[in-house]
C-alpha cells in the first residue's frame, strides 16, 4: 500500500529481487529487477489493449456508484488512447464460481494445507518459543486456554478448519488442488482472457479483482477510482468497523508475486 | 465482502512494469485521491520519525 503509484514504484524497486529464503522470488526471469520508476509514464495507456472481463462482475452485487465509476474509468482510458476490448471474459469462470462456492473448494485446500506446513516451518525457526508451540494444533490449543485470547469470542475456527483437512502441503491432494486452483486463476482465468484477446491488461473494480490472479500468483495494481457519495448509508461490520459510507475512498492493493508468495 | 472502491489492473507474470505504467497514467488523469477529504489526517509522516 502506498500513497501514490509513484511511491509504490519506488518501493517496489527497492524490495524486489531474489531472496533465498523465499523460493517464489527465485523464479523471476532476471538477475536484477527492472527500475519500476521508469514505467511512470503519463502516455502509457496510448496503444494499450485493455480487456474487460464482464463475467468477473457477476459474482457479487456491486454497488451502483462503483459500476458507474467503472464505466467512467473505461472512458478515461479510451480518451488516453487505449483500445478497449469488451467481454474479454474469463474462460473457466463458471467452474471458478462453483469451486469458490463449494464448502471446501480447491482454493481453500491450498490455503489451509499451506498454512499447516508453513506455520510449523516458521515456528521451527524461532530462537525462543516459551510456550513450546510447534504446530497449528498447538496454537489452537494454546489460544483456547490463554485468557487474553478471549476465546471463544475470538475463536479458533479458521485454524480448526485447516486441521480438519488432516494433511499438509506435502500431500498429493494438496498438489491436485493447487494445480486446479492455479488453472482457474491462470489459463482458465486471467491468462486465458489475456491470450485469447491479445491484451496487455484486464481491468475490474478492485472489490472483485483479486481472487482469480491470487490463485495463479499474478500481479495486480489498484488505484482509487471513486468513493461512496455523501448520502451513503454507513454500514458497519459485526465488529463495528465501517466498511461503506460517505467519502470512503478506495484502497490501493498491491499483490506482487515478485516479493510476496500469493496462492 | 468489503467494498474497496478502486480499479485494478491485472496482468500476466512479470508484467508489473506495464501495470504500473497503466495505473500511473490513469491516476494522473483522475486524481481521485485528491477529491475526497479524509475524516482523519495523520499529523505524523515517516519523515518526522525516520532519520535520513
Amino acid at each position: 500500500m502506498a500513497r501514490s503509484v509513484s511511491d509504490a514504484a519506488y518501493l517496489l524497486s527497492i524490495i524486489a529481487g531474489k531472496d533465498e529464503n523465499d523460493n517464489y522470488t527465485l523464479a523471476q526471469p532476471w538477475d536484477t529487477p527492472p527500475d519500476y520508476t521508469q514505467a511512470l509514464n503519463f502516455s502509457s495507456l496510448r496503444g494499450a489493449r485493455i480487456g474487460i472481463p464482464r463475467n468477473g462482475l457477476t459474482r457479487y452485487t456491486i454497488p451502483q456508484p462503483v459500476l458507474d465509476a467503472f464505466e467512467d474509468a473505461i472512458q478515461v482510458m479510451k480518451s488516453a488512447g487505449a483500445t478497449i476490448v469488451d467481454n474479454a471474459n474469463f474462460p473457466a469462470w463458471d467452474e471458478y464460481v462453483t469451486d469458490s462456492n463449494a464448502p471446501i473448494g480447491n482454493s481453500a485446500i491450498v490455503l489451509e494445507a499451506d498454512f499447516v506446513s508453513n506455520l510449523a516451518s516458521y515456528l521451527s525457526h524461532l530462537t525462543s518459543n516459551p510456550n513450546n508451540i510447534k504446530t497449528v494444533s498447538d496454537e489452537s490449543n494454546f489460544t483456547r486456554h490463554f485468557a487474553l485470547e478471549e476465546y471463544p469470542d475470538r475463536d479458533t475456527g479458521a485454524w480448526d478448519q485447516c486441521l480438519s483437512l488432516g494433511y499438509n502441503n506435502s500431500d498429493y491432494r494438496f498438489w491436485q488442488a493447487y494445480q486446479y486452483s492455479s488453472y482457474l486463476g491462470g489459463e482458465g482465468g486471467v491468462l486465458g482472457a489475456l491470450k485469447a484477446n491479445n491484451l496487455d491488461t484486464l481491468i475490474l473494480p478492485t472489490d472483485c479483482a483479486s481472487e482469480l490472479p491470487a490463485r495463479a500468483g499474478l500481479p495486480i495494481v489498484a488505484v482509487p477510482m471513486g468513493f461512496f457519495p455523501s448520502n451513503s448509508t454507513v454500514r458497519e461490520s459485526w465488529r463495528g468497523l465501517v466498511w461503506a459510507g460517505p467519502n470512503i475512498p478506495s484502497v490501493r492493493t498491491f499483490q506482487f508475486p515478485l516479493s510476496f508468495a500469493v496462492h | 465482502m468489503t467494498y474497496r472502491f478502486g480499479i485494478s489492473f491485472i496482468g500476466g507474470k512479470w508484467s508489473e512494469e506495464s501495470l504500473i505504467g497503466f495505473a500511473y497514467a490513469f491516476e494522473q488523469r483522475t486524481h481521485t485521491r485528491e477529491k475526497v477529504r479524509p475524516y482523519l489526517v495523520p499529523n505524523t509522516q515517516l519523515g518526522d520519525v525516520v532519520g535520513s
